[in-house]
Parts: C-alpha cells; structure tokens; sequence
C-alpha cells in the first residue's frame, strides 16, 4: 500500500491490490517450494549416495573390489544434478528460473535413482512423487518442463541406448505409450489441481485485497472517530475543566470516575481522593443517608436526579446543586451518570438574608399597619365625638350666632376629617395596604348615593348637576362601591368647586363584557376652568393642584386626584383628564367590575305599566331631557320634549283633548317661567292635557309642599334622582292618580292629589325599626341612639356583647347595631353567637358592625362573624342609614327595604373608610 | 557505450544461461557415462558344448539343467537372481538349476553366504555350490558374474549367456526369454537345440577371476 505524504493512504484498485497480493503470495509459495525442494534435492543427493552403497557399494575382480561406479555417480553426478538447483534456490529463491532448473534437476535425480536402484520399478513412483511435488510451485509450465525432461530421456535413451529404457534392444510402441501415458495422466491431474489451487489463490487474494480495502475504510473510519473522539474528549476536557460549575462522573455503582478541578476547588477533595466511593467523604454527614438514599432511588430507574445538599470542606460547609443525568447504553442498561455541581453557598445565604429581610418587611409593615390602624382609630374616635356632637347641637335651638359658630365647627371638623381621610388613605395606598372589598352593589344606587352628596353644593351655585347613565350598563354588580364612590365623589366634588356656572354630568357607559366582567367607562364633564395644558401630565401626582393658587383658592390636600388614581388602577382601570375645547374639562375613568349573576336586589318590577304612554319632559337644560328622554323610552313610554315653558305650554295645547299625556315632568328651574308657572298656566288653558304632573327641582323652597298641593303636581323631588327613585316616583303618582280617576267627579276634572309624593313620603312609607345598639362608648352611645330616632327608629342599648345577646333573649329587635371592640365581649364573637342561636331557632337579623379601626381585613373579619353590613366611626347619618338598607336588604334579599338615606336636603360628602 | 548496470542486467541472464548449459552438459556426460557403464557387458563365457564330465555340479539326467555362475559379492548379480526367480517360475520345475557361487582364493565360505547367497537360497528348487577358487567356473568356461548355461536333458548346451538387460537391471531380457524357450518349445516356434546354436546373450556382472582367460573373457571395468 502506498502512503502519501499527508498521512492518507492511497489505495490501488481492487483489482490491482489482488493481483499485487497473488503475485506475492506466489511469490512466496515458490520461495518457499523452492527451499523445499533445495533441501529434498540435498536428501535425494545424501539418499542417492546412501543407496550406491547399500545396493552397489563395490565391483569386483575375483577378489579384488573397488568402489562402485555407481557409488561415484551417486556422489559426484548426483552432485552435479542437485548442486545447480540448490544453488538457484538459495541465491534466487521464487525465481522462474530456478523452479524450472529445480524441476529439470528432480527429474535428472529420478533417472540417476532409478538407475543407482537397478531399475526397480518401485524407484520410479520418484518420478510421479517429484511431478507431484513440483505441482506445490502451482505452475503447469514446471510440470511441463519435467515432463520434458522425463520425455527427452527416455527418447534420447529410446534412440541410443533402448535396452536401459526397457531392457531390450527394440521396444513396442505400446510401451512407450504406456511410459508416456502414465506421465501424460499425472500431468493432466496435476495441471487441473494447479489450477484449481491458482483459483483458489485468485479467490484468496481477492478476498485480501477486499479485507485490505475493507480494513482501509475500517482504518480510516476508526482515525477519523479517533479524531472526533480525541477532539470530543479534548473539548470535554477543556469545557470541564473551564466549567465554572464542577463536573463528575460517576459509574453504575454510584463510583467517581472523573472530577474536574471546580469540583476539587468546591469539596476540597482531589480528584484521586474522590475516585471510587471517596467522595461521599465530602458530603455532610447529615445529609449523606438522605442523599444516598434519593440518588438510589433514580438510579434504579434511570432517572435525572437532583438535590441540593451540603458538602463539608476545611472551609466549613458549602451548599451545592446537583444535577445527574444517566448515561445508557444502546440497551438502555445504566453506564452510570454525569454530574454537574454548583456551589450555591452564597445563594443559600442571600436566601437566608432574604428570608430575615422579608420577615423584617412584614414585620414592618405590619407595625406600620397597626400604626396606621390605631391613628386611625386615635383620630377618628374623638374626631366622631366633635362632628356627632356637633351635629347633634345643630339639630337644637341655637341662635343665629351658635348656629353659625356650630357651622364652622362642624364644616371644619368635615374638612378636617377628609384630610385625615385622604392623608390615611395615601398613607395605605402607598404602603401596599389598601385592599378592595368585594361586594354587592348597585351601581346606579351608587352614582346616585354620591350625587346627592352634592346636590346641595352645585344647587348653591347654580350647576346642573346630571347623571346620565346608559341603559345597558348593568346596574347590579361586584366590586367594592365604597372606594368607587371615593373616586366619582372626588371628580365630581372637584368639578362642583371648580365651575361657576353651567353644569357637572356624570356619563356611565358600558364597556366590554368578558368571563362574569364589565368594564364601567365614567365621564366627569364640567364647564369649569378647566386645567392648564401643561399641568395635566402631573394633576394625577400626590400633592400636586393644578397649581398654587388652586390651594389658596379652593383648597385641598393635593392627595384626591393622586388616591383616585391608584383606586382606579386597583380597580382594574385608568383615569386621564382632557381639556374641552369649549371650556371646563373632562375627567374619564374606567373600573373593572364583577356581573352579579344572580342580583341580589332586583329591580324594581313595575307596579304599573308604563308602556305606551305618553309623556312630556319640559326641562331647559338639553342633557337632562336627552337622559330623561332616553330613560323613559327606554320604559316603553312616548316622549315629548320642550325646552321651556313657552313650548310646554305650546305643545299641551296643541295637543288633542283625546289624547292627553299621561306624564308630565317638569323642571321648576327654568329661565323666564319656571315650573310652577307653568303648571298654573297649564291647569288654566289645559286642564287636562299634561297628565300627573311631576316637579324636579335643584333646590327645595319652603312653601314649595303648599304649592304643588295646591296646582296638583303629584311629586316634587329634588335633583339629582336616580332613574329607579324616578320610576317609583312615577308608578305612585300614576297609581295614585289612577285610584283619584277612579273616584272622579263625572266632570272628569282632575282630582288634586291630596297627598303630595316627595323623597320624605316615600321614606316614611317605610317602616320604623327596633334597633338594638351595642355601644360601650357613652358618646357613640347618644350620637347613634339620636340619630336613630330622628328617623322615627326605637333604639335599645346594651355596653357590651354579654349584654346584647341578654337583651336579644329578652326582646325583639329588627335590627342591631354592633360595635367591634366591647369589653367583656366584643361585636365579633356576639355577631357569631347570635348566628348560632339563629342556626337552631331560624330567622336573621341584620346586624351593622360599628368599628373605628382601619386594619386590613376588617370588613372580611366582620361578615365571616356573620354581620350584614359596615360602617366606621365618626358616624354620619347617611353612611349609618346606608348601612342600614344594606343590611336590611341582606337579611331579607328578596323583600327590597330601605329606611330613610336622607333627608330632603340632600345628602353629605359620604366618605367610608375601610 | 552500454552502463555497467546494463551489463550487469544483461551478464546475470547470460551467466545463468552458461551455468545452465555447462550443468547439463556435465550431466549429460554423466549420465551417459553411467549408462555406457550400464550397458557394457562383461566377458562372454565359452562353455563347453557338452555337459563337463568332470564337472561336480549334480544333474538328473535327462532333465535340462541350467547353471548360473555368480561372484558373492556383485551387485549386479542381485538383479540376475531376480531373473532366475523369474525363469524357476516360469519354468515350473522343468529345469535342475544350480547356481555357483565362486570364493575367490583368500575368502572363506561365511564371506560367499551374503545376501546373495540368502536370495539365491530362497529360490524354490535352486541348489546352491560353493565353488572355491571358480573351479567349476572354469569347467564351464564362465568368466562373469550373472553367466547363466543352459544345458538340455542330453546334456548340450542350449544357451549360454545373462539374464538381465543390463548392469544390475531386471526387466525383459532376451536371456530369460531364451531359457525359458528352450525349455518350453511349444511356447516358440524354433527350437534350438544344437550347441553351436546355442543362444547367447551379453552377461552383465562383475569379473569371477582376478586374471584375464584367453577365451575373451573380460573383467568389470573399474
């Protein structure tokens, strides 16, 4: 096989290689013949001299002898005939030559033999025996040659000397043929064994050269794996032994095999000290049997294997991460594993600080929590004590200089009650602490709830003050109103303080429906002075107006915008403010609210069918007819609107005696003719035209009652009105005007109605309540009883929880007012003795928790002792009534109560705190 | 002008050539010499046409009686015994055949008992006679070893002459043919039975006397 100078092996044909293996394999089977036949030829010589002596060793003359002719021959012509072949075969082994001399020589021994041996017939099988020897050169042309040889002696000796060929003088043909023939046969089987054993040589070098080729690829394939595997290997132990992680291998006995440095660095044991069973000495002993015991576990399975455990070095201990994957074989029996191993000593430490630093965090904002819970509690329970007095001490005789001093008292307290509000509320939002309570709620109840807290204060300036809520918004939802109402109720509070004069409307639109979800889009418009352009990207910041003369001006904390802000992202949505290109601005906020699937309070089903009549709304302002408008219609009523008086009047008179509106709605607070004058003007020229009549003032008069009795306007309410007090207001004063028709003078004239329907009638129609007020604090006591009974409540008191639930066995109450914190037994575990009584006997009474604390859970903490609603200290009239119909429509989910929210003037800023 | 490598190339076949030439002629003259050897004959005996009267050698009358003279220890006589084997065999105990071995002057009788001897003892109805010093050799006028005399059942000599085809050779002879003819006329078509057409044959032996007979005898070359 050639090499090349790159190492490569250039390899000959097949067929060339084969031929090239014949010629040596022949080569080296005539070397080999060749000294074989030199050393038979020395012993054909030896054995020929042998026989001269045995056979013919002396001639004798009488009694004289000498040595036998044939004793020379033997020696010397034998010689002769043997020198020259055994020469050939040792200087020029393998040679053409020589195998044809050897040949010619064997056949010359033969006859020498033959004739040392006298002819003896058992002589000649030497001849057959060297034409069979000569056929081990597998060369037909050495037979060939022998046979020459044989053939020209015994012709030369046929011609000369015919009696030493067969012993007579003349031969017969036959018998040289016979001679020949047995020579020719010999040499037939012989040159077809030659054959046969060059074809098998052919065959056996072909099966070389193939071998040959075969181990070549073999060869190659194996250096190049070699290679890959040495490359392979060479990168293993580069990336080992750079790996910043320590690398192990171990054998299916669980045995170290291999380990690179970072393992040594990281267990402080050698690779040689680790080898074998010697690494489990780096483990600890405590987590030894553990981990011993889990990485049999995976190696019974072949399975991955981690843990993370700790080695014991010089240096103390170290925490590592190991990672074992199994190595298989092609039968998928486990070879052993790979390791990997990483010292996590520091990260266990920073886990440890971790830990320490989040248990100090808790530990922290929970002081921080009860900090701000006692200041809470701190502040607000004098506080309760200053604005419930003093709104007791309003409520007597006063002169006009108390009552005015009393005001400032108690708008002051009012004031500074929301900043400690606002700064409380911040405080918590900012500490993480402000959570959202998930509750039941209406949410035009809501919008109206807080637009009546404002009523009073955009009435005084002149403002319109509107709600305008879609009617596919979907009123009952989940979410926590308190916190929504915080939000609306700051908008519009700062819509009201900043417009002089046109109007504040709070849209409510639906937004997108998903999985049990709304989306609650609310608008805030105003007509105000609007914000600076530049002042708009920073209004939502803590502690930052519009800028400082807003502060001397209106005043504030600064916080409003910033808390209703946070409240709204925590309510799932956003608040942005935009400037209105014709003044004033636009505050939009969204809220993600739950679709109560089963409301709790149904809406009120109509009690008189008001599909199909016809109404007219007469309202100056364009949004509150558009709003009415599309409420009523939504009604399945007919609408008709005017703009003032002039068109009312207009239209009531155009309008066919047969076809009279069923309802009219007017506004009293219209320019040039307001309502009252126009319904007297209207009960002059058409009596009938306008229906029941209903009044919507933005601000009562006293007097106003008498009037509208007088001219036979069913209701007179105060704005803003939610839709539904508006349909209850409308259904009663149809029905009411329904009975009066029935009992109409055959005139048909309009019967005056001799009840007129106002916000407090409806109230009183409600009932009145026993109340059992569980109050340790002789402030509260008077404030809440006082409060109760101005509305027409019976109010029981007990001091503590023991004292309540005596009370409770005693007398029947329909309601209980239950502070939290009561010595002896406070609200919670009263709460929740009284649900176990009422487990066995039946029935629920409502119970409102009364609590100054402003911890987180405080509200969950009061319904899982089984109270119905909430409301914290100071108490204000409309949070406690509030709380009340909440508690009142819990306990009695399908009966809708309410008792009295407010009074007729309107409500107060509500503000919860939770 | 060729290179002295080409020289050599061309020497090396040449010489081996010569070598090759020069081999055989050797060998040639070799064997020629060995089968001039082999051929040569020695001395023809002159036998007296009639049975020796004096002659000691035992006859049964009337039986043909054939008469081998060999020297003890020539080698080509191995091949003339064999030949008689053949001839007693052939002839079926029709011959009296008597073979003498000459002990030349100096050799006992224990020297003449070689492995001839034993041989020719082993031939079946073959009396063997010492014949000191060849005097009964000389009675039948035998000078070589392997002389066979054929004498017929009236005492004349039928044939006289060896019964190997050459030096220590057996095979197909004229001699054994002879013999064994004349004992077996029917066997051929002529029968020779007077002495002065005797059949003779070349005797091919060593010499039984040290000296030269003035009847032509001639003795084994060296």
């Amino acid at each position: 096989m050639s090499e090349v100078a790159n190492g490569a092996t250039a390899q000959p044909s097949h067929a060339a290689r084969a031929a090239e293996i014949l010629g040596e394999a022949r080569l080296a089977l005539h070397t080999q013949t060749d000294r074989m036949f030199a050393a038979l030829m020395g012993l054909q010589w030896l054995a020929g001299i042998a026989a001269a002596v045995w056979l013919s060793p002396r001639t004798w003359i009488g009694a004289t002898s000498q040595t036998h002719l044939h004793v020379w021959a033997a020696i010397f012509l034998g010689g002769a005939i043997s020198a020259v072949p055994i020469a050939l075969a040792l200087l020029r082994p393998g040679s053409p030559f020589t195998r044809h001399v050897i040949a010619a020589g064997q056949m010359l021994t033969s006859a020498l033999l033959i004739h040392l041996s006298g002819g003896r017939i058992e002589t000649h099988f030497h001849v057959f025996g060297s034409l069979a020897f000569l056929a081990f050169y597998r060369d037909w042309k050495v037979l060939t040659t022998a046979s020459a040889v044989i053939a020209t002696d015994h012709i030369l000796r046929g011609i000369y000397w015919p009696q030493s060929v067969y012993g007579v003088l003349t031969a017969s043909p036959w018998r040289a043929f016979e001679h020949a023939g047995w020579v020719v046969f010999e040499d037939v089987v012989l040159f077809v064994a030659v054959r046969q054993g060059l074809r098998i040589m052919r065959e056996t070098a072909d099966q070389r050269a193939q071998l040959e080729s075969s181990h070549h690829v073999v060869e190659l394939q194996v250096e190049e794996r070699t290679r890959d595997l040495r490359y392979s290997e060479e990168r293993f132990r580069l990336l080992s032994a750079s790996s910043p992680a320590g690398v192990f291998e171990m054998d299916a006995q669980g045995g170290c095999t291999y380990a690179n440095r970072r393992w040594e660095e990281i267990s402080g044991l050698s690779f040689e000290q680790s080898q074998g069973q010697g690494w489990i000495q780096a483990v600890h002993p405590e987590d030894r049997n553990a981990m011993y015991a889990a990485w049999s576990a995976a190696a019974l399975d072949g399975q991955p294997f981690e843990r993370t455990f700790r080695l014991r070095t010089s240096g103390g201990e170290r925490w590592v991460s190991y990672h074992a994957a199994p190595r298989l074989d092609g039968q998928r029996a486990r070879l052993g594993y790979v390791s990997s191993i990483e010292d996590i000593t520091q990260q266990k430490q920073a886990e440890a600080e971790l830990i320490r630093a989040r248990e100090a965090a808790l530990e922290a904002a929970r002081l921080k929590s009860e900090f701000l819970a006692n200041m809470s509690h701190e502040i607000r329970t004098p506080l309760n004590g200053v604005i419930g007095m003093t709104e007791l001490v309003l409520e007597t005789e006063l002169t006009e200089e108390q009552r005015e001093y009393l005001s400032i008292a108690q708008t002051s307290g009012d004031l500074l009650l929301a900043v400690i509000n606002d700064i409380l509320d911040f405080s918590k939002i900012e500490a993480g602490r402000m959570d959202l309570d998930v509750i039941d709620f209406s949410l035009r109840g809501c919008v109206d709830t807080t637009l009546k807290t404002m009523a009073l204060r955009a009435e005084e300036k002149g403002l319109e003050l509107i709600a305008d809520i879609g009617p596919d918004v979907p009123d009952a939802l989940t979410g926590d109103p308190t916190r929504l109402r915080q939000v609306l109720s700051n908008l519009v509070s700062n819509a009201v303080k900043f417009t002089e004069q046109g109007e504040v409307v709070v849209a409510v639109r639906a937004g997108e429906e998903h999985g049990g979800r709304v989306r609650v889009d609310f608008s805030v418009t105003d007509t105000g002075i609007g914000i600076a352009t530049e002042k708009v990207e920073t209004i939502f910041e803590a502690f930052r107006q519009a800028d400082s003369s807003t502060t001397r001006k209106y005043g504030g904390t600064g916080l409003g915008l910033a808390i209703s802000k946070r409240l709204t992202e925590l309510m799932g949505g956003g608040i942005s403010v935009e400037r209105r290109p014709q003044g004033g601005s636009v505050f939009r906020f969204t809220v993600d609210m739950g679709v109560q699937q089963e409301p709790a309070v149904p809406e009120r089903g109509p009690s008189v069918p008001l599909a199909g009549l016809d109404v007219l709304v007469v309202d100056d302002n364009a949004t509150n007819r558009r709003i009415f408008g599309e409420v009523l219609v939504g009604w399945g009523m007919r609408v008709e609107q005017a703009e003032s008086a002039r068109a009312a009047l207009a239209l009531l008179e155009r309008r066919p005696p047969t076809r009279p509106f069923a309802l009219t709605i007017v506004d009293c607070n219209m320019p040039e003719t307001d309502g009252f004058e126009l319904v007297e003007r209207v009960r002059e020229r058409a009596p009938k035209s306008a229906g029941t009549i209903v009044m919507l003032t933005s601000g009562g008069q006293p007097g106003d009652a008498a009037r509208c009795r007088q001219i036979g306007i069913s209701a007179y309410l105060s704005k803003p009105i939610s839709m539904g007090l508006l349909r209850e207001v409308i259904e009663r004063a149809l029905a009411e005007a329904g009975r009066k028709l029935e009992a109409a003078t055959p005139s048909g004239s309009h019967s005056r109605p001799s009840s007129l329907i106002t916000r407090h009638s409806l109230a009183e129609a409600r009932r009145s309540l026993h109340v059992l007020l569980a109050e340790d604090n002789a402030v509260n006591q008077v404030l809440a009883s006082s409060l109760l009974r101005k509305h027409g409540h019976r109010v029981s008191i007990a001091n503590h929880g023991l004292e309540a639930l005596e009370l409770l066995e005693r007398d029947r109450f329909d309601l209980v007012l239950m502070d939290v914190h009561m010595p002896r037994m406070g609200g919670h575990e009263a709460s929740r003795r009284i649900r176990e009584r009422e487990a066995a006997s039946g029935g629920r009474l409502p119970i409102v928790a009364l609590t100054a604390q402003a911890m987180k859970g405080d509200r969950e903490k009061c319904f899982e002792a089984g109270m119905d609603a909430y409301v914290s200290k100071p108490l204000k009239s409309a949070e406690l009534f509030a709380a009340i119909d909440d508690a009142l429509r819990r306990s009695a989910p399908a009966t809708p109560r309410a008792t009295a929210t407010e009074d007729e003037d309107g409500g107060e800023e509500m503000r919860k705190a939770a | 002008m060729p290179s002295t490598l080409a020289l050599r190339r061309l020497a090396r076949p040449a010489l081996l050539a010569l070598l090759v030439v020069a081999w055989i002629a050797v060998v040639g003259i070799g064997m020629k010499a060995l089968l001039d050897y082999q051929v040569r004959p020695g001395a023809a005996a002159q036998p007296p046409v009639t049975w020796p009267a004096a002659s000691a050698v035992p006859r049964t009358a009337g039986k043909p009686a054939l008469v081998l003279m060999a020297h003890p220890k020539c080698p080509c006589t191995r091949a003339t015994l064999g030949e008689l084997e053949g001839i007693v065999a052939d002839t079926r105990g029709a011959l009296d055949v008597s073979v003498l071995f000459v002990i030349p002057r100096g050799f006992d009788r224990a020297w003449a008992h070689a492995d001839l001897w034993q041989h020719a003892a082993a031939i079946p109805g073959v009396r063997l006679i010492e014949d000191p010093e060849g005097r009964e050799a000389q009675r039948f006028g035998a000078y070589t070893s392997g002389q066979a005399l054929l004498y017929d059942g009236a005492g004349r000599l039928a044939f006289a002459g060896g019964i190997t085809p050459g030096r220590g050779h057996e095979g197909d002879n004229a001699g054994r043919d002879a013999i064994v003819a004349c004992v077996r006329p029917q066997d051929h078509t002529l029968a020779r039975v007077a002495a002065h057409e005797a059949v003779q044959t070349p005797v091919y032996g060593c010499a039984l006397a040290s000296q030269n007979t003035t009847q032509g005898g001639r003795r084994c070359p060296k």
